[in-house]
């Protein structure tokens, strides 16, 4: 019941709807709309069907980028149930904190994969995006999304107030997006900032995942899901310390 | 006795919440905590229900030691919050429906009290309404509902009618009322000694941690009552009136300002009667009563200070 619960919180949630599904979904349109608008280079490409390369791009770019907003749906409804008043209400039942950290965790990992996979369905169903091995796709979708999750625990159980974790979820999210190149292309941050931005942060990674499999390099995208999976396992090891020294 | 706290000590850094906190709850009564904000009430509430932990005493509830999460404990309570603590995103009936599943029920047992609760909180036409399009008092009756709907052996409500109109607040009550007589235990604490004049049975004043008294109303009162004060307003005030009443056995004092008398006679005295008689002689009486003490009365006296601070609260 406390599962259902928070399921049909979030998944009926008009915000959420429109936030998580409906604002993404429209914003790879409008990006692949334009993309297709703009006339090809004359130079030719190296790939046999360009157009399908960049709609799988810009789906995984858009894909990561909300997986990492879905972190906020992780502290949205925790911050009501077991920071304010109503913890006393709810932990005057016979049921255990944990079980209703849990049952949210998992009602927002999965939302946020519905999403991704949303997304991706509607870039393949338009604009024929490229999907290089499904298993591939969906896994570093899945690593990127739990460690997503893992960092919207953390700000739930570091920052007072709501507000603050939203603050530094933004700023986290908006900083690593641009800094990895992803919104902005060209940028050049020295040999070291290039490396630790557009090679070594966790989106940085799911993304180059992505570039690697086009490219054939199986022993990056091997390497890259590894560090995705160390990041995760940092972060859970983070979130266990932070969680002892200050219970929900 | 359906729950008992003894000794109970609880403090947060250098504050001593709960000062060798002793209460007890008898089976069926509506105990009613009173004490002015910071008393310590909720602290209490919350160690009673097991929510937090305290540093030193026993706590005993249905004949077991209450301890952190002891759910067989927590499954026969149920808990108003202070604050209004509905979910706005689900209807009423799924809230209460969700409180109630979080006590173990399901199917048609989890739909028959759900139904039960929005009748007793007179919400069923309104059940599948979000709370959010409710009024103050219509939310604080969801509120109360949420902790009913598991049948409770033990109710404990936090100051469940802070900021409402006085007619949802006297609804609340005889709603209270009507728990105790189908046999739940109450405990209800205020800062409103109006509230808890006129509901409970059992009553402990709480101030600094500590029940400072406890008892019926009418036990409180006694204890600080030793005078009765009567305000008569004379038809023909006259020296021969004031003489008259001067000489009723038990009368300490009379004081007259135009037709206004003030007596103060002894406690228990019996004697409205005989000064009515005596005025009745002298030209009769527009208006006389007795001065009752109050819980405020009681309060003053044993603190020295008021229960509520001027201009708080209703």
């Amino acid at each position: 019941m406390v599962i259902r619960h928070y399921f049909k919180r979030i998944f009926t949630q008009p915000i959420n709807l429109l936030v998580l599904l409906a604002l993404p979904v429209g914003i790879l349109i409008l990006n692949l709309s334009i993309l297709n608008a703009v006339p090809p280079p004359d130079t030719p490409s190296i790939f046999e069907n360009p157009a399908s390369i960049d709609a799988g791009f810009v789906s995984m770019i858009i894909i990561i980028m909300f997986a990492f907003f879905g972190a906020s749906v992780v502290y949205d409804y925790l911050f009501e149930d077991i920071r304010g008043e109503r913890r006393w209400r709810l932990l005057a039942a016979p049921q255990t904190v944990g079980k209703y950290v849990f049952a949210n965790v998992l009602g927002s990992t999965v939302f946020s994969l519905v999403s991704s996979v949303l997304i991706y369905g509607v870039g393949i169903l338009m604009y024929d995006a490229y999907v290089p091995n499904l298993w591939v796709v969906a896994g570093t979708i899945f690593l990127f999304t739990v460690f997503a999750q893992l960092l919207g625990m953390f700000l739930l159980l570091v920052c007072p107030k709501k507000g603050t974790a939203e603050a530094a979820l933004q700023g986290i999210v908006w900083s690593l997006t641009i800094l990895t190149g992803n919104m902005f292309g060209g940028l050049n941050l020295g040999r070291v900032g290039n490396f630790i931005f557009q090679r070594a942060t966790p989106n940085a990674l799911a993304m180059d995942t992505f570039i690697r499999y086009i490219t054939d390099d199986m022993v990056l995208v091997r390497n890259n899901m590894l560090a995705l999976g160390g990041y995760i396992v940092v972060m859970a090891i983070v979130v266990a310390i932070v969680a002892r020294r200050r219970p929900f | 006795m359906i729950a008992t706290m003894k000794n109970v000590v609880k403090r947060y850094g250098d504050n001593m919440a709960l000062d060798h906190l002793d209460l007890n709850i008898n089976q069926g009564e509506i105990l009613g905590l009173l004490g002015p904000n910071g008393a310590g009430k909720t602290t209490a509430i919350r160690s009673l229900t097991g929510l937090i932990g305290i540093d030193s005493g026993d706590i005993e509830v249905f004949g077991k030691k209450q301890s952190l999460n002891n759910k067989d404990i927590k499954r026969e309570m149920g808990l108003v919050t202070q604050e209004i603590t509905v979910f706005n995103d689900l209807s009423a009936r799924e809230n209460l429906r969700y409180f109630g599943s979080l006590y173990g029920l399901k199917g048609a047992d989890l739909d028959s009290n759900v139904d039960r609760v929005l009748k007793f909180i007179g919400l069923t036409d309104r059940a599948s309404k979000r709370p959010k399009s409710f009024s103050g008092g219509m939310q604080r009756r969801l509120n109360i509902g949420c902790a009913l709907v598991h049948r409770p052996k033990l109710l404990i409500m936090d100051e469940p009618t802070v900021g409402i109109d006085p007619q949802s607040r006297n609804h609340i009550l005889e709603s209270v009322k009507q728990i105790a007589a189908e046999g739940t235990t109450v405990v209800y604490t205020s800062h409103y000694m109006e509230e808890v004049q006129a509901i409970c049975n059992h009553i402990a004043i709480m101030d600094t941690g500590r029940v400072i008294a406890e008892g019926s109303l009418e036990e409180l009162v006694g204890r600080i009552q030793h005078e009765d004060t009567i305000r008569m307003i004379a038809l023909a005030p006259s020296d021969a009136l004031t003489e008259s009443i001067k000489a009723i056995s038990g009368v300490k004092s009379v004081t007259v300002v135009g037709t206004s008398y003030t007596i103060v006679s002894g406690a228990d005295s019996g004697n409205l009667n005989r000064i009515m008689e005596v005025a009745v002689g002298h030209g009769g009486i527009a208006n006389i009563a007795a001065d009752k003490s109050t819980l405020e009365d009681v309060f003053l006296t044993l603190t020295g200070r008021k229960l509520r601070d001027d201009g708080e609260g209703a």
